[in-house]
């Protein structure tokens, strides 16, 4: 404390001291020392100095730091893009069709205006845009030794000297000149994506001639042939997005009705699926099947012939004492049919979920699964009220396939082993309906064209899902603000437009398998980014909170900071005033 | 803010001396009148259970039928045992046990304190609770003799039945121990000393059976002979060792049990009659806080409670209307609460004064009346430390704006010289006495008090540890020298003429400092000791050594100090602490043996530290303030 | 007596292992106190070839797959609640082998490559048996996960057992419960349906004074190694208290019987018609499976195979002279093994089985065997910040010595101080410790495993004790009930000499579980905290800085400023800007 006085107090005192018996100069001097002295220059600069590097210090180190320590980090996302992907404005699929015509018998010219009117007929019938078959002429080898062999029409023979096609190529006509028979007539091969064209020479439309019943007839059978797939395909366009339904003509509505419950009942596609066969009893027989045997026979080789698109995995149980949930209404007798009955609307409760061990199986991808159940003999045969049939499918869970035991004598026994031939007409119904549940279109009669058909149709859908979700994603982005976006949320949806790019590429130019693998891995990687963990921590964290745990200690901190800045300001500004 | 800056500048302040009396005074007298008002329905609450696992009173209780014949055979069997040798009863009481199943064993005890022999044995059973797994307890008490030394007839009965009752519910979801204690303050504290391995092995056998975590304790006193006797009301004591009180929620559970459900009255603090009227709230009260600040152990259950087991002992008092079949549906819906709880008692209150079965003072209301009557000791500790900084000599004020200044202080002020000082341009003339810095002599004062809290070490360890046919003579002794010591000291202090006025200011300092910290860190820990102390002490606030007259002006006192001095350290002799302990026995007429040999036991049975607080804080305290005012009587 | 009994229950489900692929066996023996021990046991195995091809036929599919998933190449799951009461029941069931810690216990024998892989695959095995036995199992975590070195072996034949790593965990606080025995009797093949699961009911197993399942699956081959196959075996034992379980299900409240159904004791001097000494009649108490169960067998479960020893299927242990009726429509065959102290009975097919036992006043009771070493652990001392451990192990008996394995498995929060590890032999002085195991904790990462091979004398007690200290927990840390305390799991304990007589699996006993007490915040109070340390912090911030930034004058100026109070700090604060701006004026000329 300054015990300092000013000159002029002190020299005050001393008359003080020196006239004390006369009271008002004391109290003058008592008066007058009462001023206390003003501070000097150096101590209103120090002042200053500390009022200043507090200020510094909050400014300069206390909210940098506040702020990095309290800030939720988001990584930057390609919104635009990703919302443009959802409009389908960067990608319009169009799945153009390869179809090599190979007529060994013609000479060229003849074959190349075939080609040509046939194109022009083709494109006269087609109305959906995207979906387009472009015909192209194969280069025929071995001329000669298709020709010798066209007498024969049984194509196996054929089979080791056709030429390895190239992949790209969907279909391949064949035309085939005959003497015999009503032609143009067509056939189409049931395990090779080839269509056989029987024709009588002088149907071969002349150079002159536009068109030619001929084309028009390859046309029609072409047409006919992916019908179903362009449905298929215009119908996904027109639900999934809406960028594409100007160009759609509408579908017949009981068509897309149909479609719709094609698509609801299949699954949703995976890379990897798992096929549980489960054998279920109400008693303890049969408790023993030959599976495997089964298996090896009926179903192996449609799996392998999937395998182009997706995995598969197999499993089987038995389980004993399976009785029905007490919710469903138990099966009665049904006179004329002689059997125990099962209504329609009792299916859906048919598989007691509560009970009976149908857990998905572990591992990614879906499980379908297959219940083989044989009623107890009691209430054997058990048949389905309405339509007297046996087995059923649930939609995008699996089927399900009575085995009624075979009648024995007088009464049905149930054996105590299910052996391979008792298995084999489950077997089958178990293949039939794996087939509806993967999606696999009905039509054509080819097996390998419904599975490349089944490839486009999956690859768009897959493209389109991924470009939903991404936009989705854009959407969750605007709509919480507060939540910290990871950088592996970005690098997976950059991962996402970029294989969706590449999806889009192939599917132009036709390489539809590269397509399907690249939306695989766009879908795989959108979802990955949407379901990121770390982005909901922070959601349930208001900002209310915030202020109230901030404010008890900003707040008397600050104060005093504020006032003395404005104290010294005033005196400051005085001062200025004073200065001039 | 300015706290610190504005403390600087008053510290010369004259006025900062005058004003800490009236301070301290007012912190005493706004202490008090807290503590009277407490009572009050504005500053008292209901009580309320907050810990909502308990559900009290939820459950239907089906004690009764035919367990009531079983329970009048065990009582007969019980008085059976009375004055047999301990084995037998114990090993007796351990086949009725194991006759309903349970998994029994007996522990033997044996302490020393003042040439007294505490010992016995204890018998206890563990119901294995069906759903329970072993980590958590609770027990249901009966000590074979209660407080009063009374057989505790029914009450050990009623445990007995209760056990073979129990162990045919399904439902309970923690073991059960049923404890019958040898006594009502020793057995269980050996219990419950072995029961978490702090005991001494060589006077107390360890535990052969163990369950879990004990969650809470029940304890019954139902002294009713083998002819049973109908009783009026539950007496529920909850104080336990050094003050510690168990949690309000089982207290609460326990009276809203049996009054709510049972309809059995509840007393506390032998408030047996209590119409809810402010005096009958403030006796209850007081009561609670002596039995506190004693800090003895009230009840079988007052053992538990340092352990952070909360326990209360149901005590059946009066005649009424209601038998021991509803005592034991009480305990039963009791212990289906306790069942209930998922959690340690942790929610409601462990700091608490009770004025009533359902009306209490939380601490954060009464804890303030304590803290009050501790700072007055450091305001006025602090006011000393700054006298005696001062010159004995006034300062005049310079800055005294008062027209009229006294007229020898203005002579003072004319007389006193000046002195010139320069700093820089500027010069300063003032008077040399506000320069001038008087220092403190520290020695002495610091060695006089470290020099009584270790002459305090004496008194106490005599007491613990004297056998009990010298305690009467050592009291008195010890009355009549503690009385006279301060006399003597000054006396010899005088020959070498010390304390100084200096010395003797500071001595009082330092030793109303220590008492004000002392207190204001015990009324945290046990508010009721620290507030008697406080208020017995108080006095020493206000005594001061009255100096030598300096001049032919100086105040009356100074004139003629040596009666004034006189009368004062006779007055102080009356709170003498040991005279105070003695007026204390005088008035409730027990035998100050007896108090002394309770305390003995308490210090090394039960760990209690009252006696310390009273000879090391509160004595030296009075002492030097004796010493301080006594030094006036010599010149 | 137990053992030889169990020695035979052991060989008899063996061979029928052998035979047939599904086999289960029901042991039933009174014990004391009315008591009745229960022990289900069922076995299947698949043939290792279908199991790689993942056609299950006995063998759960679900749980098959989880194995393979998780690579787990054996597995021991346990759910355990309450405690056997040694003393008064003698020897375990299955030497211990086939029980758990209270709550949850698992370990597993996992193929993998690095110890990184194993864990992985450890925590996907976790989480998958947890949805599968809707127990919290996935909340076996790093902490909660220990290798142990000496106290297990694996049961089954491995052949390439070099890359196999023993994983260990335990949630002692899990409590056991029906929606743990549902899945548990569903991966049965008979499914409660029939055989002797169909006693299997929740009400009465949970009611149980003591009651483990058990779930072990374990490789099974040839001498040669050749057709491997994998076994599955299931046990839930039981001791029931017959009193209550016979209690019908509508009515389970004990209330206190009439008078009259109490037998009083007239001999004493006082007894009157409103005087009763309960005068227990010391006969075994009359009981039937359908009393104690609540309902009869429902026949045979047609798996198993109908003639050998498999076919035997309920067994009760009684002395020769308790008379047993048989109550069944169906055809029964009865065989005595084992000087008639067991009864063994061929169910029959599709019909109720019941067995009735009538009260009796018996003359010859069946021989206890001593439990070879008995246990009790507790946490000794009281307060917040540290404890101590004392576990007690006594060897009864009277010529041998008794070498085991201790093992110790405590959460991070539990600091034991490896220092203060003391083991005190009551009979003699050398060190009863043999070996020692000890992988520290790391806080929130681990926690403390501790091993200990001892070595007792005939006759004596070991008191094992140590000292640690109690972690602080973070706020998040705590769980809903923080003031319950946290459980320590049970110490395992595994007899090394004398080797269990009839078993390979060596015998196993273990501790109760602890309860530890940890400092817990009132977690009421956060926001209060902030203030109050705020409020502190900005008092001491507004003190340093006035007292920088604050002009200070002679104390007789300060009554210059009049008044004290805002008015007269305003007025001082106005006057002392004037007087600088004269100050300055007097410097300027």
């Amino acid at each position: 404390m300054s015990s300092v006085r000013d000159a002029n107090a002190s020299s005050n005192t001393k008359p003080a001291a020196n006239d004390s018996h006369s009271p008002p100069p004391i109290i003058k001097a008592a008066i007058a020392k009462k001023q206390p002295p003003p501070e000097t220059s150096e101590s209103v600069w120090t002042r200053r100095w500390v009022i200043f590097s507090f200020w510094a210090v909050a400014i300069f180190l206390g909210l940098p730091v506040w702020w990095k320590a309290t800030a939720i980090y988001r990584a930057e996302l390609p919104l635009q893009t990703m919302t443009d992907w959802a409009d389908g404005k960067i990608c319009k699929p169009v799945f153009p069709l390869r179809i090599a015509v190979e007529a060994p018998a013609l000479p060229l010219q003849d074959a190349q205006h075939l080609v040509r009117t046939t194109q022009h007929a083709l494109d006269d019938l087609n109305e959906f845009s995207a979906h387009h078959l472009r015909l192209m002429l194969a280069a025929a080898p071995f001329a000669n030794a298709s020709q010798e062999t066209v007498g024969t029409t049984n194509d196996n023979t054929i089979e080791p000297f056709r030429v390895p096609r190239d992949k790209d190529i969907a279909l391949s006509i064949r035309m085939l000149p005959v003497e015999s028979g009503s032609t143009p007539r067509s056939e189409l091969q049931q395990y090779s994506p080839a269509l056989d064209v029987y024709y009588t020479p002088n149907q071969i439309p002349p150079p002159s001639s536009t068109s030619s019943p001929l084309a028009t007839f390859i046309a029609n059978e072409l047409h006919k042939v992916f019908a179903e797939e362009q449905a298929t395909l215009a119908h996904l366009l027109s639900t999934t997005s809406t960028a594409h339904v100007s160009k759609i003509k509408s579908l017949s509505p009981e068509f897309s009705a149909e479609l719709e419950r094609q698509s609801t009942r299949a699954f949703k596609y995976a890379p990897t699926y798992h096929l549980t066969f489960s054998l279920f009893s109400p008693t303890s027989v049969p408790s023993d099947w030959e599976i495997e045997s089964a298996l090896q026979q009926y179903l192996t080789p449609l799996l392998e012939s999937f395998s182009s698109i997706s995995n598969f995995t197999v499993d089987t149980q038995v389980q004993l004492y399976a009785t029905f949930s007490p919710s469903m209404r138990q099966p009665e007798f049904d006179a004329e049919l002689n059997a125990w009955t099962l209504r329609k609307e009792d299916l859906s409760g048919f598989i007691n979920a509560a009970e009976w061990p149908l857990s998905p199986s572990i591992g990614i991808g879906p499980t379908i699964n297959f219940v083989l159940y044989v009623p107890d003999p009691s209430q054997s045969p058990l048949l389905v009220k309405e339509n007297g049939g046996n087995s059923w499918l649930v939609p995008q869970w699996g089927g399900v396939r009575i085995l009624n035991p075979t009648v024995s004598g007088g009464a049905p026994s149930t054996p105590a082993k299910l052996d391979k031939e008792a298995l084999a007409s489950a077997m089958h119904t178990f293949s039939d309906q794996l087939f509806s549940l993967l999606g696999v279109p009905q039509t054509p009669a080819s097996l390998p064209l419904r599975l490349t058909t089944l490839t486009r149709v999956r690859a768009a859908s897959l493209v389109f899902s991924a470009s939903s979700t991404l936009s989705a994603l854009a959407r969750l982005y605007k709509a919480l603000p507060s939540i910290p976006i990871p950088d592996t949320v970005a690098k997976s949806v950059d991962l996402t437009t970029a294989h969706l790019q590449l999806a889009c590429n192939d599917l132009r130019e036709g390489r539809f398998q590269g397509a399907l693998e690249n939306a695989r891995v766009a879908e795989a990687e959108a979802e990955k980014a949407f379901f990121e963990r770390s982005m909901v921590g922070q959601v349930y964290f208001p900002d209310e909170h915030k202020v109230a745990v901030y404010l008890p200690l900003l707040g008397p901190v600050a104060v005093p900071l504020v006032m003395a800045a404005l104290k010294e300001l005033k005196s400051f500004l005085v001062w200025i005033k004073r200065r001039e | 803010m300015a706290l610190i800056s504005n403390l600087l500048a008053l510290r010369r302040d004259p006025r900062i001396l005058k004003l800490p009396p009236y301070l301290s005074a007012l912190c005493i007298i706004v202490g008090v009148v807290w503590l009277l008002v407490l009572p009050l329905n504005e500053y008292s609450r209901n009580t309320y259970i907050s810990e909502n696992a308990l559900l009290p009173g939820q459950v239907h209780t089906y004690f009764g039928g035919s367990e009531h014949n079983i329970f009048r055979a065990y009582r007969h069997e019980v008085a059976g045992l009375v004055g047999k040798p301990i084995e037998e009863r114990s090993q007796r009481l351990g086949e009725i046990f194991k006759s309903s199943n349970l998994k029994v064993a007996t522990q033997k005890y044996e302490y020393h304190a003042s040439s007294r022999n505490v010992s016995g044995q204890n018998v206890y059973a563990v119901l294995q609770g069906p759903r329970a797994d072993a980590t958590e307890a609770i027990v249901l008490i009966a000590a074979w003799t209660n407080m009063d030394g009374e057989i505790n007839h029914s009450g050990v009965a009623l445990v007995l039945t209760l056990a073979r009752y129990f162990k045919r519910w399904s439902l309970w979801s923690k073991d059960i121990i049923f404890l019958l204690a040898g006594d009502s303050t020793a057995g269980p504290q050996a219990w419950v000393d072995a029961y978490h391995d702090s005991h001494s092995p060589a006077a107390i056998d360890p535990l052969s059976i163990k369950s879990g975590a004990l969650q809470g304790a029940v304890a019954i006193d139902y002294p009713a002979g083998p002819w049973g006797h109908r009783f009026d009301k539950l007496h529920v004591v909850y104080d336990g060792v050094n003050g510690q009180l168990p949690n309000l929620d089982l207290f609460n559970t326990a009276v809203s049990i049996a009054s709510g459900q049972m309809g059995i009255g509840c007393t506390l603090q032998r408030m047996f009659q209590h119409d809810d009227s402010y005096q009958a709230r403030l006796q209850t009260m007081l009561r609670g806080m002596i039995s506190q600040g004693l800090g003895h152990a009230s009840g079988p259950h007052s053992s538990f409670i340092p352990y952070h087991v909360d326990a209360i002992t149901l005590q059946t008092v009066g005649d009424g209307w209601h038998d021991e079949m509803s005592l034991g549906r009480t305990l039963e819906s009791l212990f289906r609460s306790l069942n209930n709880l998922l959690e340690h008692f942790h929610q409601s209150f462990f700091f608490y004064l009770l004025m009533q079965a359902n009306r209490f003072v939380s601490i954060g209301t009464y804890l303030p009346s304590a803290m009050l009557l501790a700072v007055n000791f450091t305001i006025t500790a602090i006011a000393l430390w700054v006298a005696s900084g001062r010159s004995d000599v006034p300062v005049a004020n310079p800055a005294s704006t008062s027209r009229s200044p006294a007229p020898k202080s203005e002579k003072a002020a004319g007389e006193s010289e000046m002195t010139v000082l320069k700093t820089g341009s500027s010069i300063a003339l003032i008077p040399t006495i506000s320069l001038t810095i008087t220092e403190r002599h520290l020695f002495l004062p610091l060695t006089f008090i470290a020099l009584t809290h270790f002459l305090a070490l004496l008194p106490l360890y005599i007491f613990n540890n004297a056998p009990e046919s010298l305690l009467d003579i050592a009291f008195n002794t010890t009355a009549v020298l503690t009385s006279i010591l301060p006399t003597l000291a000054a006396y010899v202090l005088s020959i070498y003429h010390r304390p100084t006025q200096q010395e003797a200011t500071l001595i009082q300092c330092f030793s109303l400092l220590l008492l004000g910290m002392f207190l204001s860190a015990l009324a945290t820990l046990n508010f009721s000791l620290s507030f008697l102390i406080g208020i017995f002490a108080a006095p020493l606030t206000f005594i001061r050594h009255i100096p030598l007259p300096t001049s032919p002006t100086s105040s009356i006192l100074s004139k003629n100090r040596k009666p004034v001095s006189a009368v004062i350290s006779l007055l102080l002799v009356a709170i003498n602490p040991v005279i105070v302990i003695r007026a204390a026995t005088l008035y409730w007429g027990k035998d100050i043996v007896e108090v002394l040999v309770q305390a003995a036991e308490g210090w090394h049975i039960f760990g209690l530290w009252t006696q310390v607080v009273v000879w090391l804080v509160w004595w030296p305290a009075w002492f030097a303030g004796g010493v301080v005012v006594a030094r006036g009587m010599f010149s | 007596m137990v053992s030889f009994f169990i020695f035979l229950l052991l060989v008899a489900v063996t061979s029928a292992a052998a035979s047939s692929d599904y086999s289960e066996r029901l042991l039933l023996r009174p014990l004391p106190q009315s008591a009745l021990l229960a022990s289900f046991n069922f076995r299947s195995n698949e043939s290792s070839a279908s199991f790689e091809h993942q056609n299950f036929r006995y063998f759960p599919r679900s749980l098959g797959q989880i194995l393979q998933h998780a690579h787990t190449k054996e597995l021991h799951l346990r759910f355990s609640l309450g405690r056997w009461d040694a003393d008064s029941w003698g020897q375990r069931p299955w030497d211990g082998t086939r029980e758990g810690g209270t709550g949850v216990e698992l370990w597993a024998w996992v193929d993998a490559s690095s110890e990184e892989e194993a864990f992985s695959r450890w925590l996907t095995l976790t989480n998958a048996l947890s949805g599968l036995f809707c127990a919290s199992l996935n909340f076996i975590d790093g902490t909660k996960t220990i290798r142990p070195v000496m106290t297990f072996h694996p049961e089954g034949h491995h052949h390439n057992s070099s890359n196999l790593h023993l994983l260990h965990g335990t949630l002692p606080h899990e409590v056991v419960c029906t929606e743990n025995l549902t899945p548990f009797v569903k991966l049965l093949p008979c499914k409660g349906k029939a055989g002797i699961s169909s006693l299997l009911d929740g009400h009465k197993l949970f009611d149980a004074s003591w009651q483990t399942m058990s779930i072990d699956v374990r490789p099974i081959c040839a001498g040669d190694g050749s057709d491997c196959a994998l076994e599955i075996e299931q046990n839930v034992d039981m001791v029931l208290d017959m009193d209550r379980s016979k209690r019908p299900r509508d009515n389970p409240i004990p209330r206190p019987a009439p008078i009259e159904e109490i037998a009083c004791d007239a001999s004493k001097p006082y007894n009157a018609e409103d005087t009763c000494y309960p005068l227990d009649k010391g006969e075994e108490p009359d009981w039937s499976l359908t009393d104690v169960f609540g309902k009869p067998i429902r026949g045979a479960c047609p798996l198993t195979n109908s003639d050998g020893d498999g076919s035997e299927t309920v067994c009760i242990n009684v002395p020769p002279e308790r008379s047993v009726q048989v109550n069944t429509k169906g055809s029964y065959v009865e065989s005595k093994h084992a000087e008639d102290t067991m009864r063994c009975y061929q169910l029959p097919t599709g019909d109720d089985f019941d067995l009735m036992l009538p009260s009796q006043k018996m003359t010859t009771g069946l021989v206890r065997s001593q439990p070879p070493l008995t246990a009790a652990r507790s946490i000794n001392g009281h307060g917040q910040e540290r404890g101590s451990i004392q576990a007690v192990i006594t060897n009864p008996s009277l010529t041998e010595y008794v070498e085991f394995v201790y093992l110790e498995s405590l959460p991070w929060f539990m600091k034991p101080y490896l220092h203060t590890l003391r083991a005190r032999v009551s009979t003699s002085t050398e060190n009863p410790v043999v070996e020692t195991y000890y992988r520290p904790a790391v806080d929130r990462l681990r926690g403390t495993h501790l091993e200990l091979l001892l070595r007792i004398p005939p006759v004596s007690t070991l008191t094992l004790t140590y000292d640690f200290d109690k972690a602080i927990l973070r706020y998040t840390e705590y769980p809903p009930d923080a003031n319950r305390g946290f459980d320590v799991a049970p110490a395992v304990i595994r007899l090394v000499s004398p080797q269990s007589q009839h078993s390979s699996r060596g015998t196993y006993l273990r501790t109760t579980s602890l309860l530890l007490p940890l400092p817990t915040p009132d977690f009421s109070m956060p926001y209060n905290v902030i203030i109050l340390t705020s409020t502190v912090m900005a008092l001491a911030f507004g003190n340093v800085f006035n007292l920088l930034v604050r002009r200070l004058v002679g104390a007789d100026e300060m009554d210059a400023f009049g008044p004290r109070g805002i008015k007269g700090k305003l007025t001082g604060r106005l006057q002392r800007l004037m007087r600088a701006f004269k100050g300055k004026g007097g410097k300027a000329e």
